[in-house]
């Protein structure tokens, strides 16, 4: 049973095509890269896919259920989406942020039990701010403040993660560990990943699959392998890209 | 951090000390006992006559209105993810002002004015919620603009009705809009709607939790996000219209009381309802207590004490947080 299906997607931001009759199925363990340039409709296909938004035409699919059919909760139990923007209107903790991650899963009159309690601590000690837990989000730098998110979302513990720009404000050691940690994790449990990307050796590094937005509404997708070409790349980002084969990776390099 | 229980067992201790502290000043002082034995026992005394007849009725209104408009305010904080919210924002009690002043100059007998004032909030915030509607999404930036513009429309229609108003209701008009509680009987309907009002917001309140971290996060999250905003503008609004209905505008406390909360203790709203209320109430009671015994037998508006003591109380508790912060 694949987590996500989606069938002749089409997405517009007002007139603009982000994909059109995009037909795309997410099996369990697969890591997913969107790529494409800015403003392409990298988020707006993301949060499309984790139902916050309609789809101009086209239908999805959750685990056999039509996104249609299934409640807010329903859908936050199988997908979670990692936001770009992080908006703390109100003085908490690290930890009170990292609990809201059990909301589907608690019920109405329930409070988060010891057992989420520990969920969200070991989400933090994934993420490295286990020692933080009782400071506040707002003394936070940018990059703990991601890394906060991702704990939520660890916390949340969907089946299908939804990262937009995972790496952003990420310092480079902690880009490498939290996505090998995500996408480990996603492959022990069958779970998948599906993830927007400016870094083309990121998305070869860590993506078995690769979603690329070429403009005005086109789109190509398959394997890394076969979609990371020089030529494509070339005329999606509009720059000359060159490529250096290394004994262990390949690295894109933009000219 | 205040742990939740030490601050809401503290809370309690505040109000029953409130209350006491109520029965007791006035014109005629009582002690401890005599406040205990006219509670507790059924004797036709001057002590059992003062407590029941005139000062429990009163701090019974004073402390009710405090937790509706605290209520009020840390549901309206929610919806617009505004800190700076406060009940009066989108114009109820500018509707409920005008519906009582023009009550007011017409004559209308005392015992209509709060009737008058109830449908005047009404109509604000039916006015309120429909030209926000409309078409599209009902976002909190849309909300808050047309309930502060609406409110500056009633503010403006408050100013036409005092400057044409003739001298001898004038008084009374400058009373009420300023909040006062000194004229009006106890009945048991704004406790009624405060007891509703902290069971929903009790029940709702892990969601407002997650619904200030952002519509988006809200919704990924499992919430409906709409019909949550819906029922909290209804609830945050009626709330008010309550509390207006029944003491005019009394400014300060629907804004700090959550402020200070906030401070004190984080903003799990699980605990911040209750504490808001127990809080809110206290303070209000205070206050009304101060108002009508500092320079008796003159009364104050009981609007005026609330910012005499929330606002340097808020500086000064604003100043200590930031100075945490930064060290």
């Amino acid at each position: 049973m694949s987590l996500l299906q989606a069938n002749r997607l089409t997405i517009r931001i007002d007139s603009t095509r982000v994909c059109t009759d995009l037909n795309l199925t997410i099996e369990p363990g697969q890591i997913w890269g969107v790529l494409g340039r800015n403003g392409i409709g990298k988020t707006t296909l993301l949060h499309t896919l984790a139902g916050l938004r309609q789809p101009d035409s086209g239908e999805l699919i959750i685990a056999d259920n039509n996104i249609h059919n299934m409640s807010r909760k329903q859908i936050a139990q199988k997908i979670g989406l990692l936001l770009q923007h992080h908006e703390d209107a109100f003085p908490s903790t690290i930890l009170e942020t990292v609990l809201i991650g059990r909301h589907p899963y608690i019920s109405q009159w329930q409070w988060e039990s010891q057992q989420d309690h520990d969920i969200a601590m070991t989400a933090l000690n994934q993420v490295d701010l286990h020692n933080l837990a009782h400071r506040q989000i707002n003394q936070l730098s940018g990059g703990e403040r991601q890394r906060v998110a991702i704990a939520t979302l660890l916390t949340q513990n969907p089946e299908l993660l939804l990262l937009d720009e995972p790496n952003s404000h990420l310092d480079l050691n902690y880009q490498i560990s939290i996505l090998d940690h995500i996408c480990q994790h996603a492959k022990q449990h069958h779970h998948a990943v599906i993830m927007s990307l400016h870094d083309i050796n990121l998305a070869a590094r860590f993506c078995d699959h690769v979603l690329l937005l070429t403009g005005d509404g086109k789109q190509q997708h398959g394997l890394t392998s076969e979609i990371l070409q020089e030529q494509l790349l070339e005329e999606t980002y509009q720059h000359p890209i060159s490529l250096i084969q290394t004994d262990r990776r390949k690295i894109y390099i933009a000219e | 951090m205040l742990r939740p229980m030490t601050l809401l067992v503290t809370l309690i201790m505040l109000s029953m000390a409130t209350f006491m502290f109520a029965f007791s000043v006035g014109s005629i002082q009582l002690s401890f006992s005599q406040i205990w034995s006219a509670l507790t026992t059924t004797d036709a005394n001057i002590a059992h006559t003062i407590v029941w007849d005139l000062r429990a009725p009163r701090a019974y209104i004073a402390f009710v209105t405090g937790g509706l408009l605290s209520l009020a305010g840390v549901l309206m904080q929610v919806l617009l993810r505004n800190p700076l919210a406060d009940p009066y924002i989108l114009g109820v009690s500018g509707g409920a002002s005008v519906a009582t002043l023009i009550a007011m100059l017409m004559g209308v007998s005392s015992s209509w004015l709060s009737g008058s004032a109830f449908i005047g909030a009404l109509i604000s915030i039916v006015l309120v919620f429909g030209l926000s509607h409309g078409k599209g999404s009902w976002n909190p930036a849309r909300l808050l603009l047309t309930g502060v513009v609406i409110a500056a429309g009633w503010g403006a229609m408050i100013n036409f009705i005092l400057s044409i108003a003739p001298e001898k209701p004038l008084r009374g008009m400058l009373f009420w809009l300023m909040g006062d509680i000194s004229h009006i009987t106890a009945d048991p309907t704004s406790l009624v709607a405060l007891v509703t009002g902290l069971i929903i917001s009790f029940f709702i309140a892990r969601q407002l939790n997650i619904l200030s971290r952002g519509e988006l996060q809200a919704s990924a999250l499992g919430i409906s996000v709409t019909p949550l905003r819906i029922s909290l503008f209804i609830l945050a609004s009626l709330l008010t219209a309550f509390a207006v209905t029944q003491a005019g505008s009394i400014g300060f406390i629907g804004l700090i009381v959550p402020h200070m909360l906030r401070l004190l203790s984080g903003s799990d709203h699980r605990l911040l309802i209750p504490a808001s209320v127990l809080l809110g109430g206290s303070l209000l009671l205070i206050s009304d207590t101060l108002a009508r015994t500092i320079i008796a037998p003159q009364q104050l508006p009981v609007g005026v004490i609330t910012a005499f003591i929330g606002v340097p109380f808020f500086l000064l508790l604003l100043n200590k947080s930031f100075q945490r912060q930064t060290v």
